[in-house]
C-alpha cells in the first residue's frame, strides 16, 4: 500500500517521463530492441555509436575524422539531432529518453535513501570536463578503447544476460564488465537520484551540456529559468534536483546550464512557480506604470549560471581567485595546446 | 565523312554484332557450345548423368561434370587436358592433379608472355598456409581436404562462375559502358579478345566482398573443433624461447609442450573468427559495411613481390601482425592513417582478438585445480577476499551499527556536504526543516499579479529590501537578464546587483 501511495505521489510530469523512460528502453535494449535491429545490430554499438567518431587521434587527417563518421554514421546522425533539440529545448535526449541514464536513474529512485550515496556536491563541471578532455584527446593517444568505460555497452549487455543470452553474461563477468558494472552500482543505482555517471563521465552528456548552455544563452529557447523575486529559497529545487544543477545562492535558486537535463523535477515541486521549463519573457518593457510602479506582464525568467565560489580572502591575496573557473581554464588550455602540440609534432616530423 | 559514315553505318553493326556476343556469353546453355570444342573428348563420358564409382579405398566418387557449370566458369574455355594432364585409360590419380604453378595457355595481354601463378604460388608456399602445396595444389580430392589441416588452392579458389549471379546486372550495365566508349576508338575484335576480358573483370570489380572473404576463411577457422585439433609449428627461429608471443593470451592457454616442433594451439587461436565477430572490424562486415577491415586486410603481407597470399605467422619479422609492423598495417591507407604517427603507437597495441569476449571455455578446464595460477583462480580468489570482507562487514554492521543509526532515511555519505554546498546552510546544527521564512521574504508577489493598488504598494516594498540585501553581500550569481521589478521610489542601482 505504502508502494503505491508513493507511486500515486510522483507528479505528473515524472510519470510521464518515468514511463517514456522505460518504453525506450523496451525499445532500445535487448532483448526486444527493435530499434537497433531496424539498423542490423543488436547493441548500441557499431552504426550505431554515438561516442567514438569525435575522438582525436594524434596525426589524424579529416579523412580519418571522415571513416569514422561514415562507419557510425546512425550515430552520428543520432547525436546531431540529440544536439539540435537539446539548443532548443535543453537537454531532453538525457532525462527524458536515455535508455542507459533513464535505467540507472529508475532503480535507484527504487531503493531506499539509506543505501546511496550523495554525489550531487561534488564539483562535477570540473570533473566532467576533466574527464571528457581526457577522453578525447588522452585516451585515444595511449590506445585505451573508447569502449572500456562505456555504459552504452554495460547495460544492453546486462539486459541481454538477465534475458539469458550468453554474451551478455561473458561481458559481465569479463574485466572490463566488472569495472561497468560497478560503475554503474556505484554512480548508477547507489548515487543519489540515480545520475551520477551522466554527470561526470557520460561524453555525450558532457557534449550535449555545453550545448544546452550555449542554447540557454538564447531567450527563445527552452531551457529550465528561474523567476528570481518569486524564488523564496526554500531549496525544495535544489533537493529534487537529480543532477545537482541547482544551487542555491544568496537563497536564489540558480540553475547551472552545464549540468541541468530539463526534467522538470524542480518544476513539479515549486510551489511558487518559480521555476519553470520556458523562453525569456518577451516582453522586456513595462506594459503599464500606475502611480510610479512599472508593472510587467511576465516574471523576468533568466537562466542563471553559476560562478564557481571565490577562494575564502586570506590576507587580501588569493580573494578573487576562482578554483573551478581556474580548473575550467585548465582543461581548456590543455585541450587545446595537447591537439596543437602533437599536431606540430605530427606535421615536423612527417 | 568517312567518320560520319562511320558512325551511321560501323557503329550499328558494331553494337548489333556485340549485343549478340553479349546474349551468347549471358546464356550458360549457349555457351556450352561455344567456348570450347572439347578436344579431348572428356566431356562424351564425363557429361554423362550419375558417372560414379567406387575408388581402391571404398569411397563413392561422382565424376559427372555439369556441363553448364563448367562453361560458364573461370576456366570454362580453357580444354580440361591443359589442366588435367590425362594420359592413360583408366585414368591414374596421379594424372589427374593438377599444378597451379605451370604456365598455362593464356597469354598475359599487357606482356603477351605465357600466363602462370607461379608467383602466387611461390608466396603461398611461404606463408602459413604454405603446406598446401605438397598436394600439388590439387587438393586431392574434396571428400579427403575436408579432413586435412592445410588448404589446397581450390579450398578457397573452387572453380567459379566467371560472373557471379549477384554481379550480373553490375556486369550488363559495365558490359554497355565498354561498348560505348571503348568501342568508340577500340573497334577492332581483336582488341576487345585480347582486351575485353580483362578490363571488364576490373570494371565489374573483385568477384569477393570482405564479406566474402571473412566467410572462406570460416569455412575453417569457424570450425573450433577443427582448429583446436591442429599442431601449430614451432618456427625453427623460436625454438630457444617457446613461450607465446604475447603472454596470458587466454584462459586455456597450456605451457609449451617438451617437444619443440610442434605445439598445440593456443584458446585464443582456435577462437579467433568468434572474437573477431565480437569487435567493430567484425560487426560492420556483418552488416555489409565494406569500409571495415577483413581478415586479409590485416593478416597479408604486403611488398615487393606479394600478391595477397602471404599470411604469415606473428611471430614472423615479416607478418604484417608482427608487433613491430601494426603501427603500417593498421595504418594502411583507408583505415587508421593516424596509427602510423609515432605519438599514437599505443593505437596498435588494441587486441583485436580480444579472448574476454567469447564465449567461456568449458567450465571444468576453468576450475581445474592442476592448472592453478591461471587467471581465472587468481581474479576469483580476490573476488573471493573482496566478498567476504563485504559479507564480513555488513554483519557486524547489521548487529553493531545499526541499531545506533537513525531510522529516518538519509544518504550514507555526502548530506551534510550537500547541505552546505548547494543549500547554503552554515550551520551542521541547524533544524533539518528550513527556518520560517521572515516576513519581509514570503510575499512571492510579482507586479504581474499585483493589481490593486494596496497590494502592489506593498508588493514593490519587500522586493526592493531584497535588491539592497543582494548588494551588500558578495554577488555569486550572474544574471543574464535584467531584474524586471525595479522600484523607483527607492533608485537602487540594479547595476550593482550584477557580478562584480
Amino acid at each position: 500500500m505504502q508502494a503505491i501511495d508513493k507511486l500515486k505521489a510522483i507528479p505528473f510530469v515524472q510519470k510521464y517521463r518515468y514511463g517514456i523512460i522505460l518504453l525506450s528502453a523496451m525499445s532500445f535494449l535487448g532483448p526486444l530492441a527493435f530499434l537497433p535491429q531496424l539498423t542490423g545490430n543488436s547493441d548500441l554499438c557499431g552504426q550505431l555509436c554515438m561516442r567514438r567518431f569525435y575522438l582525436y587521434f594524434p596525426g589524424m587527417t579529416f579523412a580519418d575524422l571522415w571513416t569514422h563518421i561514415s562507419v557510425a554514421y546512425i550515430g552520428v546522425i543520432a547525436f546531431m539531432l540529440i544536439m539540435l533539440t537539446t539548443f532548443f529545448f535543453g537537454r531532453i535526449w538525457c532525462s527524458f529518453l536515455c535508455p542507459v541514464g533513464g535505467l540507472a536513474e529508475l532503480g535507484s529512485r527504487m531503493l531506499n535513501d539509506r543505501w546511496k550515496i550523495e554525489f550531487r556536491s561534488l564539483p562535477q563541471v570540473q570533473i566532467r570536463y576533466g574527464y571528457f578532455g581526457i577522453y578525447l584527446v588522452l585516451m585515444p593517444m595511449l590506445g585505451i578503447s573508447a569502449c572500456t568505460l562505456c555504459n552504452f555497452i554495460t547495460i544492453p549487455r546486462l539486459i541481454e544476460a538477465l534475458s539469458g543470452e550468453y554474451r551478455g553474461v561473458v561481458y559481465v563477468l569479463s574485466s572490463v564488465g566488472l569495472v561497468n558494472l560497478g560503475l554503474l552500482f556505484i554512480l548508477g543505482f547507489f548515487a543519489s537520484k540515480g545520475r551520477a555517471y551522466c554527470q561526470f563521465l557520460c561524453p555525450i552528456g558532457a557534449a550535449d551540456g555545453l550545448m544546452n548552455r550555449f542554447g540557454a544563452r538564447f531567450g527563445f529557447t527552452h531551457h529550465i529559468r528561474v523567476a528570481k523575486e518569486r524564488c523564496t529559497g526554500c531549496n525544495v529545487c535544489a533537493r529534487a534536483c537529480m543532477c545537482g544543477a541547482i544551487k542555491m545562492v544568496d537563497k536564489v535558486a540558480t540553475v547551472e546550464q552545464l549540468s541541468c537535463m530539463s526534467c522538470h523535477d524542480c518544476v513539479d515541486v515549486c510551489d511558487w512557480n518559480a521555476i519553470e521549463w520556458t523562453t525569456a519573457s518577451r516582453n522586456k518593457e513595462p506594459k503599464r506604470i500606475k502611480k510610479g510602479v512599472e508593472i510587467f506582464p511576465e516574471p523576468t525568467w533568466a537562466s542563471l549560471n553559476i560562478m564557481p565560489t571565490p577562494m575564502p580572502q586570506r590576507n587580501g591575496i588569493v580573494g578573487k581567485v576562482h578554483v573551478g573557473r581556474l580548473v575550467n581554464g585548465l582543461i581548456v588550455s590543455f585541450v587545446i595546446a595537447f591537439v596543437a602540440t602533437t599536431s606540430a609534432i605530427h606535421y615536423f616530423s612527417l | 565523312m568517312d567518320a560520319m559514315k562511320h558512325r551511321l553505318f560501323y557503329r550499328p553493326v558494331n553494337a548489333l554484332i556485340r549485343g549478340i556476343f553479349m546474349l551468347l556469353l549471358l546464356n550458360g546453355a549457349v555457351l556450352a557450345n561455344e567456348r570450347q570444342s572439347d578436344p579431348d573428348g572428356c566431356l562424351v563420358c564425363h557429361a554423362l548423368e550419375g558417372l560414379q564409382f567406387i575408388d581402391k579405398k571404398g569411397v563413392l566418387r561422382i565424376a559427372t561434370i555439369d556441363k553448364t557449370d563448367y562453361f560458364s566458369s573461370l576456366h570454362g574455355s580453357v580444354p580440361c587436358t591443359d589442366c588435367h594432364q590425362m594420359k592413360t585409360y583408366p585414368h591414374e590419380v596421379k594424372e589427374g592433379l593438377v599444378d597451379c604453378s605451370s604456365e598455362c595457355h593464356v597469354n598475359e595481354p599487357s606482356k603477351g608472355e605465357k600466363f602462370s601463378h607461379k608467383a602466387v604460388a611461390k608466396e603461398f608456399q611461404k606463408s602459413t598456409h604454405g603446406n598446401g602445396r605438397i598436394k600439388d595444389f590439387a587438393g586431392g580430392n574434396r571428400l579427403e581436404e575436408d579432413s586435412e589441416p592445410d588448404p589446397s588452392c581450390r579450398r578457397c579458389h573452387s572453380n567459379t562462375p566467371y560472373i557471379i549471379p549477384s554481379q550480373m546486372d553490375k556486369f550488363k550495365t559495365e558490359m554497355k559502358h565498354a561498348d560505348a566508349e571503348c568501342g568508340k576508338c577500340h573497334t577492332g575484335e581483336v582488341w576487345m579478345n585480347q582486351f575485353g576480358g580483362h578490363i571488364m573483370r576490373r570494371l565489374v570489380g573483385s568477384r569477393w566482398n570482405k564479406t566474402d572473404i571473412n566467410k572462406s576463411c570460416n569455412q575453417c577457422h569457424g570450425d573450433h573443433e577443427r582448429m583446436a585439433k591442429v599442431k601449430i609449428e614451432d618456427p625453427a627461429t623460436r625454438q630457444a624461447n617457446n613461450a607465446p608471443l604475447v603472454a596470458g593470451q587466454g584462459i586455456s592457454d597450456s605451457k609449451p609442450q617438451k617437444d619443440k616442433r610442434t605445439m598445440p594451439a593456443t584458446y585464443r587461436w582456435v577462437h579467433s573468427t568468434e572474437s573477431y565477430e565480437r569487435t567493430l572490424h567484425g560487426r560492420f562486415l556483418v552488416v555489409g559495411e565494406q569500409k571495415s577491415a577483413s581478415c586479409l586486410d590485416c593478416h597479408i603481407h604486403r611488398g615487393e613481390g606479394f600478391n595477397g597470399h602471404g599470411i604469415l605467422k606473428d611471430e614472423d619479422k615479416q607478418a604484417s601482425t608482427h608487433p613491430d609492423n601494426l603501427g603500417k598495417t593498421c595504418g594502411a591507407d583507408g583505415c587508421h592513417n593516424y596509427a602510423k604517427s609515432s605519438l599514437t603507437s599505443g593505437f596498435a597495441k588494441t587486441d583485436v582478438h580480444d579472448i574476454n569476449q567469447v564465449k567461456l571455455p568449458d567450465i571444468k578446464a576453468m576450475i581445474d585445480p592442476s592448472k592453478l595460477g591461471n587467471v581465472w583462480h587468481w581474479s576469483s580468489i580476490v573476488l573471493m577476499l573482496f566478498v567476504a570482507g563485504f559479507g564480513l562487514a555488513s554483519i557486524y554492521w547489521l548487529i553493531v551499527e545499526y541499531p545506533k543509526t537513525k531510522k529516518t532515511a538519509s544518504n550514507i555519505i555526502g548530506d551534510e556536504r550537500f547541505e552546505e554546498v548547494m543549500l547554503g546552510r552554515k550551520s551542521k546544527k541547524a533544524p533539518p526543516k528550513a527556518p520560517p521564512a521572515p516576513a519581509a521574504k514570503a510575499p512571492p508577489v510579482t507586479a504581474a499579479v499585483a493589481t490593486d493598488e494596496a497590494s502592489k504598494a506593498e508588493a514593490h516594498k519587500p522586493v526592493a529590501t531584497v535588491e539592497e540585501a543582494k548588494t551588500e553581500n558578495t554577488p555569486k550569481a550572474v544574471v543574464d537578464e535584467k531584474p524586471v521589478v525595479k522600484s523607483p521610489v527607492d533608485s537602487t542601482p540594479p547595476k550593482e546587483g550584477e557580478d562584480g
